[in-house]
């Protein structure tokens, strides 16, 4: 069996309807037993009939009062509450709100309608929105379509400005056609008498040019004349010069000759003289001098002799001495004992140590003279020595003066030897000199006759050659005269063939333009044809474009028609559904992260601000940071975790208000960081020009503002670059400067840092960077505001520690914060040209 | 009183004359195994085995001289060889002209000093003898010359 509520309407109306029975059963009891008493009185019936119906009215009037009471408490009252939230709706008020706190059919009801007027509020704020953007564009476009209206306008009037002016052309053209058809005709004819003009100039040249050829020809043969003349005077001359020279030169020879006989004959009287003093004289010396030296060099061996054995005779003396000191020490000794004796004799002894003390002196004295001898020898020795040494010294140079002498012996041989031949050759030269003078007379008595003959010749030729002068320069005179008259006509044909040339050629033109503006006529004509038609597209698409111009009227009229409505509908108010609700939506810009990652990471500080404010808090994940910016601009989201970027946009659009930003590892800002892969060619910030860059996510700061900022300091425009990219999250920057396929990215530094150790270089710091940002919509309310700030900042206490590990490995606790803490992103956007 | 007068370095020794047996030239020194330290080896003298004792070590009297001799003396019933550089004379001096050694010489060996001698300005260190060698030094000599003895005698036997 179906269990019924307590409380609920049907328990009512079960408990109302048992009641009712009761009363019922109760009331017919009484009316039975009446009926009784009435059978038995059957006479005062009618009494009784209308007491009965009198009862029966009352107990039903009451029974219905009752039945009334109720349904009026349960029912009717929550109906007309709800009838009046439906006529407000159907009126377009959406502020609205059923106030019913029963916990029945009704209450569930109304407060299901409660929630349905505000998703409906949502919707309506959305469509709302977007009407105005639908009619802030419908407006631009009705503007640009004025504008192009317009355009078109002028457009037709050139284009019929064109038409005229085409017209005139055309009109101006054919006169110019009829000009020129008229100049052609006279051209004609000039042309016609210029080429008999032509004709007889011809003749005139062809006879000159006759002459002056005849004329040529002569001169030439002239010239061969003269040359041939003054070449036979050239060579007679030359040769007058060389016989001359010859003369001159057989004299010298002659002269020369007669010296070389003078010095042959001294020479050979020299080399007598020579040969019988070297032969008689000088070898007889020589040889005397050769036999000195030999003698010398006996008498000096022998000397040598003599003295080594005097050396040697030394030697035994010095032996001799030798032992005659041994013999002395010998009886020194024995002296000595002798005394020794004597003494141990006494007395007895005295003579004999007398006998003892002279014999020792005696052997003194020996010794004293053997060793003056042993020196004297000694010395003698060392002179022997010293004398051998010079003897051999004396050998030497004896025997160098023998061999000097035998050398001057040869060299006199061969002195005898060479003035013998010289002698023989003088004697040779001398006769042979002799013969050459006579002949040398014969040559110049000949030379003597050839000279007087080549004057003969050179006087002669030179009266010739005068003659010859005279000739060419009369030949020459001519050909000038003919040159003259050859150029002067050949000329006059050239000049008459130009002229006929260019009548034949102003002919043509003539005919050419003729033709042409024949041809630009017709094209005129069909330019004309076309721009009639021309004329006529503007028109319609002037006629379009009203007609497009009246069906946006239409439109801008319909949306104003539709903003109309809307702002008939009473909105709920934004932030003001706290009080009704109670639910505080927070929303979040994904910067990069997927949804559900999003939502796992954001719940539980969503749980913990919900306790800690004891409202609902609801995540709200914004499609983007479009989205976001929107969000919080509209109020649906009523506070929202922005990146820096966003929150300035938002500030500046939407008035949203700064609450926390968040710290990360315990720092409240954090850096840029360019970096460059550690083994590529990237060594500084001007390196990356003209290379490929990697950046982070696009509304992010540190990954692409911040970066784009750097480069730009170092000159680097976006440009500049190769080709850049944008990537979701800082590691994928990394990632794509590691794999090469980028010279250099942006990323922030704690994920820079984690892949310094995987071959990234550092590059570039930023300055410090403000982090993500808790914000607050402009509508959301100042209480709450403070309430939020302590719940978020004391989140980095122990208590709140646990929830914030779930919050990324960055974050690490928020830290109060105002809109001055972002003055650095707003310097860099409007540097960049983006604030 | 009569002295054989020799010298070792540029010192004048004196030794008593009826003390000296022979002045004898330098000859073959045989150094014997046996033989204590203090004596340089033994020489022959006509057939006689004589110790020898260099009074230059003993004095410790560095000698550059090349030349040396031996003085042969008696030593108790024994004959023991001095080796000297060079013997000068033999002079006799009056006992006027010897003095007893000053007290400074104290410092030396006193017991080889009998006295000092004058003469011709320079002076003669006389020497006894007696006490050129300690009593542990004269018994090892005895007991040498025990040795000596039996080695002549062995050499005579082969």
């Amino acid at each position: 069996m179906r269990k019924i509520a307590r409380g609920s309407l049907e328990f009512k109306y079960l408990i109302f309807v048992i009641t009712l029975l009761i009363g019922g059963i109760l009331w017919t009891g009484i009316i039975s037993f009446s009926a009784v008493s009435l059978e038995k009185i059957y006479g005062t019936s009618l009494n009784f009939i209308i007491w009965t119906v009198l009862m029966a009215f009352i107990g039903v009037s009451i029974v219905a009062f009752l039945f009334w009471i109720v349904a009026r408490r349960l029912v009717i009252k929550p109906i007309q509450s709800i009838e009046k939230a439906s006529r407000a709706l159907a009126e377009g008020d959406l502020s609205f709100r059923i106030n019913i706190s029963s916990n029945d059919e009704i209450g569930r009801m109304s407060s299901a309608f409660n929630q349905s007027l505000s998703s409906l509020g949502d919707i309506f704020q959305r469509v709302s929105n977007g009407s105005q953007r639908v009619k802030s564009v419908a407006g631009k476009f009705e503007q640009e379509f004025e504008r192009f209206t317009e355009n078109t306008k002028l457009e037709s009037e050139a284009i019929s400005n064109i038409a005229t002016s085409l017209e005139q052309m055309n009109s101006a053209a054919a006169e110019i056609a009829q000009s020129v058809e008229r100049l052609a005709a006279s051209t004609e004819e000039k042309a016609a008498s210029m080429e008999q003009m032509v004709s007889s100039i011809s003749e005139i040249a062809n006879s000159s040019q006759q002459l002056s050829t005849a004329v040529d020809s002569t001169s030439v043969s002239v010239e061969e004349l003269s040359s041939t003349i003054k070449e036979v005077a050239y060579k007679a001359e030359e040769l007058a010069a060389t016989s001359e020279e010859t003369l001159a030169a057989s004299e010298e020879l002659s002269s020369s000759i007669r010296e070389v006989e003078q010095s042959a004959k001294d020479s050979a009287l020299l080399s007598d003289k020579v040969k019988n003093d070297a032969s008689t004289f000088g070898m007889e010396s020589v040889e005397k001098t050769v036999e000195g030296i030999q003698n010398i060099k006996l008498s000096f061996a022998k000397t040598s002799d003599y003295i080594k054995k005097l050396g040697g005779r030394s030697v035994e003396i010095g032996k001799i001495l030798n032992v005659i000191d041994e013999i002395t020490d010998q009886t020194t000794l024995l002296a000595l004992n002798a005394a020794i004796l004597a003494a141990q004799a006494g007395e007895h002894g005295k003579s004999f140590s007398v006998v003892a003390d002279e014999i020792k002196d005696l052997a003194d004295r020996t010794s004293y003279s053997t060793r003056e001898i042993a020196e004297l020898i000694q010395s003698v020795q060392q002179e022997v020595r010293d004398a051998i040494v010079a003897m051999e010294d004396g050998m030497k140079s004896v025997e160098e003066g023998l061999m000097v002498a035998r050398d001057a012996g040869d060299a006199l041989g061969k002195i005898v030897e060479t003035s013998i031949q010289s002698a023989e050759m003088s004697d040779s030269i001398e006769r042979s000199t002799a013969e050459q003078a006579r002949t040398t007379r014969l040559v110049s008595d000949s030379m003597e006759k050839v000279k007087n003959m080549v004057a003969q010749i050179a006087k002669t030729t030179q009266e010739q050659s005068k003659g010859a002068l005279h000739i060419t320069q009369e030949t020459e005179r001519m050909r000038d005269v003919a040159g003259h008259i050859k150029t002067a006509t050949g000329e006059q044909l050239i000049s008459a063939r130009q002229i006929s040339e260019a009548i034949e050629l102003v002919s043509d033109k003539s005919q050419h333009i003729v033709r042409s503006v024949n041809e630009q006529r017709s094209g005129a004509n069909q330019i004309f044809k076309s721009i009639e038609k021309i004329r006529d597209i503007p028109q319609e698409n002037l006629e379009r474009i009203l007609g497009i111009d009246h069906s946006l009227k239409g439109l801008f009229k319909n949306t104003e028609l539709l903003t109309n409505e809307l702002k008939r509908i009473r909105l709920p108010e934004t932030g003001g559904d706290f009080a009704a609700s109670g639910v505080i939506r927070f929303g979040i810009e994904p910067a990069g992260l997927a949804d559900t990652d999003i939502s796992a990471k954001f719940r539980p500080l969503a749980e913990y601000l919900g306790k800690k404010l004891g409202r609902k808090v609801e995540l709200r994940i914004s499609s983007d940071h479009e989205g976001a910016l929107r969000d919080i601009g509209n109020g649906i989201a009523h506070i929202s975790f922005l990146t820096p970027l966003t929150y300035v946009i938002a500030r500046k659009k939407f008035g949203a208000e700064v609450i926390v930003t968040s710290m990360m590892e315990g720092r409240s800002g954090h850096r840029s960081v360019i970096a460059a892969r550690a083994e590529g060619r990237i060594r500084s910030l001007e390196d990356i020009n003209g290379r490929n860059f990697a950046f982070g996510y696009r509304h992010s700061v540190s990954g692409h503002i911040a970066p784009r900022t750097m480069l730009l300091d170092a000159g680097i425009d976006l440009k500049n670059l190769l080709h850049y990219e944008y990537f979701n999250s800082h590691e994928d920057v990394a990632e794509a400067v590691l794999s090469g396929n980028f010279d250099a990215g942006g990323l922030k530094e704690s994920a820079a840092y984690r892949y310094q150790g995987k071959g990234l270089s550092l590059l570039k710091f930023s300055q410090e960077l403000p982090g993500f940002s808790v914000c607050a919509s402009k509508s959301f309310p100042q209480t709450l505001k403070y309430e939020l700030e302590s719940a978020l900042l004391s989140f980095a206490t122990p208590e709140g520690s646990s929830v914030l590990l779930n919050q990324g490995e960055n974050f690490t606790g928020f830290e109060k914060a105002s809109d001055a803490d972002f003055t650095i992103v707003k310097d860099m956007m409007s540097k960049l040209g983006m604030f | 009183m009569k002295f054989t007068v020799f010298k070792i370095g540029k010192e004048d020794f004196g030794i008593e004359i009826s003390r000296v047996v022979e002045i004898l030239n330098t000859q073959k020194v045989y150094s014997l195994p046996e033989l204590p330290d203090f004596l340089s080896g033994v020489i022959t003298v006509r057939g006689e085995v004589i110790p020898l004792l260099d009074l230059r070590k003993r004095f410790g009297i560095l000698s550059s001289d090349t030349k040396e001799l031996i003085i042969l003396i008696r030593y108790d019933s024994e004959k023991i060889g001095l080796l000297v550089d060079e013997i000068k004379e033999i002079i006799s001096l009056n006992p006027e002209e010897i003095i007893v050694p000053p007290a400074i010489f104290k410092g030396l060996k006193e017991r080889y000093l009998a006295g000092l001698g004058k003469k011709d300005e320079g002076i003669i260190i006389l020497l006894n003898i007696d006490y050129l060698l300690t009593s542990e030094e004269k018994i090892m000599l005895k007991e040498a010359e025990v040795i000596l003895e039996e080695n002549a005698g062995s050499e005579k036997t082969a």
